[in-house]
This record gives C-alpha cells, structure tokens and sequence, in this order.
C-alpha cells in the first residue's frame, strides 16, 4: 500500500512537471495546428471559385471588405518589381507535398517546403514564400487570405503582382490538381505568367 | 472552426443532437443506477465540450481521449495529430506537453476518460454491441488487445520516417468526426481527397465493429486508449473490491462491456472504469473511488 502511493505520488509530480513545461513551451504550436485545417486530415479538398481575373479588393464571399491588409514584407517584395508567390503547407499534409512535388517537377519552385525557393524558369520574375502555416506568424497571414466562413486551410496557395501601386492578387484553397474549380499546375502556370505580364504592361 | 451563429449550418445539430437522441432512445440502459445516470451526464457533457469552439475557439489544448481536431466545432487538438506532428517535426516541446497531458490525467483518473468521457466511447454504448461470449471468440478477443499498442508503438515512427500522418490520414475517427460532417454541412463544398475511400472504409469498419463487440474499438484498436491503459494500476481512481463481501455471484463479469475478469482483475489495464460492475453488484462488495 505504501509503496502504490510513493508511485502514485512520484507519477503525478513527474506528469505535472511534464504537462507545465509542455504547456509552457508547446501550448502555442498546438493552438497554430488546431487553427489550421489538415485536409489530408479529412480526406477532402474543397471546391473553390475558378480564376478569372486577379482581384484588387477582397472578393464577394471573402471575410472582409475593402482593401487588404497585405503584410508589409509583401509590399516591400512587390516595390522591388516581383511578382510574390505565397504558399501555406503544414507538416505531414499530403496534398501539400503533392503540389510542392508538382511544381517542383515544372520548375516553378526548387528545395524543400521548408526551405524553398523560386525554381529556374521563374527565378527572376517571382519570389517565393514557402510558409508553414503551424507557425504563429505563418498561420497569422494564412488568414487574411482565407474565404468567409471558412478555416485557414493548408495548401493555400497566393499570387500577387503589382500595377500602378495597387496590389492585384488571387488565392486558392486546396491542391493545385485542376478538380474542384482549383487550378492544375498547367493553369497555376499560366496564372503565374498573366501576373508576370500584368506586372510589366505600362 | 469558428461558429458563425448560422444554426442551419451548426454541425452541433447534425452530430450531437441526433447523438443525444439516440441516448435518449437508449437511457434505460443507464437508468439502471445513479452512477449510470452520472455517466451518461457525463457522456453528454463532453460531447458538448468537445464541439465548444463557437465559444472558445480552437485552443491548444489537448483532448484525453480521442477526438478529430478537424470536427466542425473541435476546441482541442487530437492526442494522436499531436503525437505524428512531434515525430515529422522532430518537436520534443510537443511530446512533451502529449506525454504531460496524458501521463496527469492517466495517473488521477486511469482510463475513466473512455467510460465518462469520449464521444467514440459514448458512440459504442448507444450502438450496445454483444459481448464476447463464447470461448472461441474470447480467445480471439484477448490475442486482439494487444493490437492498439502495436497500432500506438507504430505511429511515431511511420510517421518520423515518411513524414507523413500516415494513421490520420485514414483514422476513421476523423472520418467520422470530421470528414462527414464536413460533407453535411458543406455538401458541394468538397472533391474527394487521395485517402477518402480508405477512410471511408475503416469508418465502416468501426461502426460494423462497435455493433458486433460491445466497445470493439476501445478494446482492440483505440491507440489513446493504449496510451492511458497502463496507468490504470497505479492511478488513483480505483475499482476497490472487498473480497469479504464478495459472493462470487458472476453478475460483474457478465456486465462488463470490456469482458474483464472481475472481480479478480480489477485494476485491468482494459478497465474504462464504467462503474457497471459497481451498479450490479448485489452487495455492495465493488467500489469506484479515489484510493
């Protein structure tokens, strides 16, 4: 009996001490997972509106109205004369690494999702930003970029470009796998080079 | 996960109503005793809890028991989705605060979260699966057991080697917690993903299991049930037996919904500390209490 409640005892300072400096040092990380939606988590991709035109305001169905809150490191990308490729991913997300592998694969992006780069044919027009959404900053900006009534998901995938001082974008949710009105590599793209030449018409 | 006060669109409507309906169609089987009726408060309760983030939002707590994270209104995060996050992000901070969670908790409560506490647990006992009756099929039962450490033990270094969550990606917990209730409320909101039909089909496979074996999913195949099982001998909620009393009347054993060998085996790393050995046991010799 008494040595049952030496363990007792010792098994819940040692379970407290673990659970404080858990919830000390990860409680933040968990909060970034749990915000973000893992579609390989529930199997499914969602069904977004096609592109048609890059979009100055938010869109209809998006959560705000207005002008965007674009963050600053953007802007400043997109003063120096890049068009910006913005690409949210998660760790262990499956149709992340797929579309990472995909663009990959077209030269589009180079490296890893975690230290990623624009790839060759793209490397002087467009800068890249390959951001883990698990990450407070990373899941921060994944929401201004994320439709009405619906939870930052990873991939999100942005383009951005610039025309006379206004910022024009357009975003997407899912894979880029040409189902559910997301665009396919093909599309992304051609998407990718009308910012290119939106950015250079005078 | 934010709820958007829509009622139409609430996913509290679509899961848990017709869960608490389907309790209610099934409340005499709690109403037998006052702890049952406690239980099924309980039950109840946490289902609520689990589905609060139109108050709370998504926190980064963690649920101690099992739970999908991706469930319209999810508050906490899944024990397991942590645990693959902590292998493919080598993030010893996450393990630590999983380890933390469960180890408090297991080490108070043991594996009373599956009796009191988990929605899939709440699932099983509305659908009231039998019991392993015959002798054949008790030794398949007991060689089965052992599976969810073997399921657990694998998670983490799947999930470190091909860095992926290779076990969501088809649990059919999140299937049927998270995936279909997506698909509700969102009905051509979604295409269907690479893994969509083997989830799919081990969401059959934990429906067909909850009614064929009363608790089958907790008994064989839950890997956070595997993760609290251990502590169930050392923690400090106990089923206490006075062997005085006892009349070796059998009534516990053939009520327990985890087949355990009562009263003999009662700090049973299988027990999820229902209380129903205590509810039946004619006198008085079973108790559930803080030792």
């Amino acid at each position: 009996m008494r040595r049952t409640r030496i363990i007792q005892a010792v098994g819940i300072i040692i379970a407290l001490a673990l659970f404080v400096s858990g919830w000390y040092t990860a409680y933040d990380k968990s909060t970034d997972l749990n915000e973000s939606t893992c579609l390989g988590c529930i199997a499914l991709n969602p069904i977004v509106s096609p592109f048609s035109e890059f979009w100055v305001e938010y869109p209809k169905g998006y959560s705000r109205e207005g002008n965007v809150p674009h963050p600053q490191w953007v802007i400043d990308e997109l003063n120096k004369g890049k068009v910006v490729m913005l690409f949210y991913w998660t760790h262990g997300c499956v149709p992340c690494k797929k579309q990472w592998d995909d663009m990959k694969k077209a030269e589009i992006v180079d490296g890893s999702e975690s230290n990623g780069y624009t790839g060759k044919r793209y490397e002087n027009n467009i800068t890249l930003f390959s951001i883990d959404a698990g990450t407070g900053e990373g899941g921060d900006t994944l929401k201004i970029y994320t439709p009405k009534n619906k939870e930052p998901v990873t991939p999100t995938t942005v383009i951005l470009t610039m025309k006379n001082g206004s910022v024009l974008w357009y975003a997407f949710q899912g894979p880029a796998d040409g189902t559910g009105g997301r665009p396919s590599i093909e599309k992304l793209e051609e998407i990718l080079n009308d910012a290119i030449k939106v950015r250079d018409d005078k | 996960m934010i709820c958007n006060f829509n009622c139409a669109s609430c996913p509290l409507a679509y899961m848990c109503v017709p869960m608490a309906i389907g309790a209610a169609v099934v409340w005499k089987r709690y109403s037998s005793s006052p702890m049952q009726k406690k239980r099924f408060a309980s039950q109840l309760a946490f289902l609520f809890l689990s589905n609060t983030a139109f108050l709370v939002g998504s926190t980064g707590f963690i649920y101690t028991y099992f739970y999908c994270w991706e469930a319209p209104l999810a508050a906490m995060a899944c024990p397991i989705g942590i645990l693959e996050h902590a292998a493919i992000e080598h993030s010893l901070t996450l393990l630590i605060y999983l380890a933390g969670t469960m180890a408090l908790v297991s080490m108070i409560f043991g594996r009373a979260a599956c009796g009191w506490a988990c929605p899939i647990g709440f699932m099983q006992d509305i659908l009231g699966g039998k019991k392993a009756k015959n002798e054949r099929r008790k030794v398949w039962d007991k060689k089965f057991r052992y599976l969810k450490y073997v399921i657990l033990i694998l998670i983490a270094p799947v999930s470190y080697i091909t860095g992926t969550m290779a076990y969501t990606n088809i649990c059919p917990v999140g299937g049927l917690t998270a995936t279909i209730p997506a698909l509700i409320l969102h009905p051509h909101g979604y295409t269907f993903g690479t893994y969509f039909v083997p989830k799919m089909t081990f969401v059959a496979g934990l429906l067909v299991l909850a009614v064929l074996l009363s608790r089958g999913w907790c008994r064989h195949l839950c890997p956070v049930g595997a993760m609290m099982a251990p502590f169930n001998k050392v923690s400090l909620l106990q089923l206490k037996v006075d062997m005085d009393k006892c009349i070796h009347c059998g009534k516990c054993e053939a009520v327990c919904p985890m087949d355990i060998k009562m009263p003999e085996d009662n700090k049973s790393p299988e027990c999820i500390r229902c209380g129903k050995c205590v509810s039946v046991c004619p006198v008085s010799a079973i108790k559930l209490g803080f030792t």
